[in-house]
């Protein structure tokens, strides 16, 4: 059986794209009705949905802070979202994942402001091609900031692999099944400051501050949509009175 | 703006029903609907190229995404001859504040199960037809439904999402020699669906019915009774699905209803499907497996 | 001194506003030197203080606001108000002269008040006279964000709401609006004039808008009469 090339002569990978290339990505806010904040993107085939509500009631009550909202986050894949059935319910995976955006976030959120309450994000993947935690991040943060939820900054985040010994930006799933390394990063770009860092393969220090490199660069690229995507849903939302 | 949900709180839920039932007086409801209108119905196919088959329908602000996973598997014991179909829905809390997240509650669950009645009492999937070697190996279908965002009556979006994502499902196809089971590369071939169930929502309000509730409505409502429909002709499911007394003069009545709002329902999914799915699919596959 | 925005610029988190740190109002913050935008909104850059009025958002108690709360909860000497977002307002409840006399306030009654303080400690609401309980009609929820809408110039929108359905309408900051009127039909109506308020993008044309729309409702009315 032939293996598949993912890198040609060229420094094209397998689906034409060049090593610091992201994937076609599309990003909307407000799409959900009821959630207090929404968003929605794609990044490949990669689809996934971002709802938040709150602040709320904290429950069960005894978790309530006194000095500050309490963050709960959820993210989830549908069983059909991926190309052998995913069972119903949440893997080990999935709450993990789970953690790792919850705590991404709370490092901009000013909770403070809501105390003995509780906001919850909830990101329910649609379909999975890779990516899902940096986008699922991505989407979750336009949703609180929807839901105008005050934040030190948007947040976005791509994942950085090596493979066939070459640094790529925004894995594709075959790429992600056939890699050295995979470097989920997210950032909030305009205070310079990293939320979210895991490494999941083999790294020499040089090749991961070059990957850092690349993920800023691309993560600058999201965030300049995701600002966007904020204008055109407020724009239609209208004017601001006091 | 929404008005309060009165099943969230600890709020008396007179008021509003002695609001709604003067509306419904004067053949309104408060998004000027009328009693017995549907609202209206949108569905997408493939929103998911992954899945086998899928569809996203939006009723109203409802919106339920339906996906099909086909895979083999072993027959059930008792069932040596035909395939699987597992159907199971999720109330997303993405969708209102009153889903918690968590393992599927008994809410969860009753609509897990409606949508599998309508599917398989109607007998409108021929499991019978998904059977590779009897007794070893046969075609497992998964329905996976799930609510995304929530306005009262998620049980017809989630039967109508679940018949158009099998409707126009491509699985890959299979062929047996000697009783192995191999995959033909690059082949998919639509599932055996034969009818195209749909379901409606009645809500009863003194003595009045209406049709397809919204979220403010649902609660509100004396007595409310799901209702599906497999072909023009014959019911599929039924489940009561509130606590409340239905008059036993008017269930004639309610059933005629949801029959006239599901035989819409059918039309308009037909319409939709007609380029990827006819009855007629079905019995050429049959043709095709006996001169085979 | 640098001036980064307008006044009345829309902005986002973690845009820069000003390098001036005393400046910082509402819904900014101060990082690296740079006084920050916290959430998407309106910039107000006259006055004291730089702040950002938000898009969209929860309620933020404040001193002397005019609020509606649902009673949740009855408790030897006060009453726990839901004024959402998660807030719960305290409202201490009027010692009963003569026995036997106490208050008739239970779970589900409709308070109009005022907020007395909002601190970390939490919210307390003013009682006595200030405190209206609300017995008819029915309640309706926006977003706060939307509410000043209702209130600018001298109240014109809630006046003509209240004008063209013959409704009372007592307008809770925290987006909680009771609507009072003689029949459902005019509540109804009252109602989808304050949803149209709330959803139009623009304030422009709005009062001639919400007119038209309550003289269609309540003019069928009598048209079928």
């Amino acid at each position: 059986m032939e293996r598949a090339v993912l890198i040609r002569e060229d420094g094209t990978r397998v689906d034409g794209r060049r090593p610091d290339e992201l994937r076609p990505f599309r990003m909307e806010v407000g799409v959900l009705e009821n959630a207090d904040g929404s968003a929605y993107i794609e990044m490949g085939k990669t689809k996934i949905y971002a709802a938040v509500y709150g602040p709320k009631e904290a429950h069960p009550r005894h978790m309530a802070q006194p000095h500050r909202a309490i963050l709960q986050c959820r993210y989830h894949m549908a069983t059909f979202s991926v190309s052998e059935r995913k069972a119903p319910g949440m893997t080990r995976r999935e709450h993990e994942l789970s953690k790792v955006i919850r705590e991404a976030l709370e490092s901009v959120l000013f909770l403070e402001e809501y105390p003995r309450s509780m906001i919850e994000v909830f990101v329910e993947v649609i379909q999975a091609d890779a990516g899902t935690r940096t986008a699922g991040l991505t989407a979750a943060s336009l949703a609180l900031a929807d839901a105008g939820i005050p934040m030190a900054d948007l947040v976005a985040g791509v994942a950085v692999g090596k493979v066939a010994g070459r640094l790529v930006l925004d894995l594709s799933e075959e790429e992600d099944k056939n890699c050295e390394a995979d470097l989920p990063v997210g950032m909030a770009p305009s205070i310079n400051s990293i939320v979210l860092l895991q490494l999941n393969g083999r790294l020499t220090k040089d090749e991961f501050s070059e990957a850092m490199r690349m993920a800023r660069k691309g993560i600058e690229v999201l965030y300049d949509h995701q600002k966007k995507a904020l204008q055109r849903r407020f724009a239609a939302y209208g004017e601001v009175a006091e | 703006m929404s008005l309060f949900r009165l099943g969230e709180k600890p709020y008396p839920t007179q008021i509003l029903q002695k609001k709604l039932y003067e509306l419904l007086l004067q053949g309104k409801r408060i998004d000027g609907r009328g009693l017995l209108q549907h609202r209206p119905v949108k569905v997408e196919l493939n929103v998911v190229e992954k899945a086998e088959g899928s569809a996203m329908v939006t009723v109203g602000k409802t919106r339920v995404v339906a996906g099909v996973k086909y895979d083999l598997g072993s027959p059930y014991p008792d069932t040596p001859d035909k395939g699987n179909l597992t159907v199971n829905a999720e109330l997303l809390p993405l969708a209102s504040r009153t889903f918690e997240p968590g393992p599927p509650d008994e809410n969860a669950i009753e609509l897990s199960r409606f949508v599998d009645r309508c599917i398989r009492e109607s007998q409108a999937l021929r499991l019978d037809q998904l059977v590779y070697v009897p007794g070893q190996r046969v075609g497992v279908v998964y329905v996976d439904v799930y609510v995304l965002d929530f306005d009262g009556d998620y049980f017809a979006p989630a039967v109508l999402a679940a018949t158009a994502a099998l409707a126009s499902s491509r699985v890959q196809r299979y062929e047996v020699q000697g009783g192995v089971v191999t995959k033909v590369e690059g082949e998919k071939v639509p599932l055996p669906l034969v009818k195209l169930p749909t379901a409606a929502m009645v809500g009863i309000l003194r003595d009045k019915i209406i049709v397809d509730p919204t979220a403010l409505e649902e609660p509100a409502l004396d007595a409310s009774v799901v209702i599906g429909w497999g072909t023009d002709e014959e019911l599929a499911a039924i489940q009561k699905d509130s606590p409340g007394l239905i008059p036993e003069s008017i269930m004639d009545e309610i059933i005629e209803i949801s029959r006239s709002v599901t035989i819409n329902l059918r039309r308009t999914l037909k319409e939709l499907l007609r380029d990827v799915w006819n009855p007629g699919l079905v019995r050429s596959q049959e043709e095709q497996a006996s001169r085979a | 001194m640098t001036v980064l925005v307008n006044d009345k610029d829309f902005v986002l988190p973690g845009q820069p506003l000003t390098d001036e740190k005393e400046k910082a109002g509402r819904f900014t913050y101060v990082h690296g030197g740079v006084v920050r935008s916290a959430v998407v909104g309106m910039v107000r850059t006259k006055g004291q203080k730089t702040e950002v009025i938000p898009a969209r958002g929860p309620y933020k108690p404040r001193e002397n606001d005019r609020v509606i709360g649902i009673v949740v909860d009855i408790k030897p000497s006060y009453y726990e108000l839901d004024l959402g977002w998660g807030i719960t307002g305290i409202l201490r409840a009027r010692r009963a002269k003569k026995p036997g006399k106490e208050s008739q306030v239970t779970v589900g009654d409709v308070i109009f008040t005022s907020i007395a303080f909002a601190g970390v400690k939490g919210v307390m609401l003013k009682g006595g006279k200030d405190a209206h309980r609300i017995t008819r009609g029915f309640i309706v929820t926006i977003s706060p964000t939307r509410v000043p809408r209702l209130i600018v110039r001298n109240r014109e929108l809630q006046e003509t709401i209240e004008r063209e359905s013959h409704c009372k309408l007592y307008i809770g900051l925290n987006g909680y609006i009771a609507i009072v009127g003689p029949s459902t039909r005019n509540e109804f109506a009252a109602a989808s004039a304050i949803k149209l308020v709330e959803t139009e993008p623009t304030l422009d044309g709005l009062k001639e808008k919400v007119m038209g729309l309550l003289r269609r409702a309540l003019w069928e009315e009598m048209v079928e009469e």
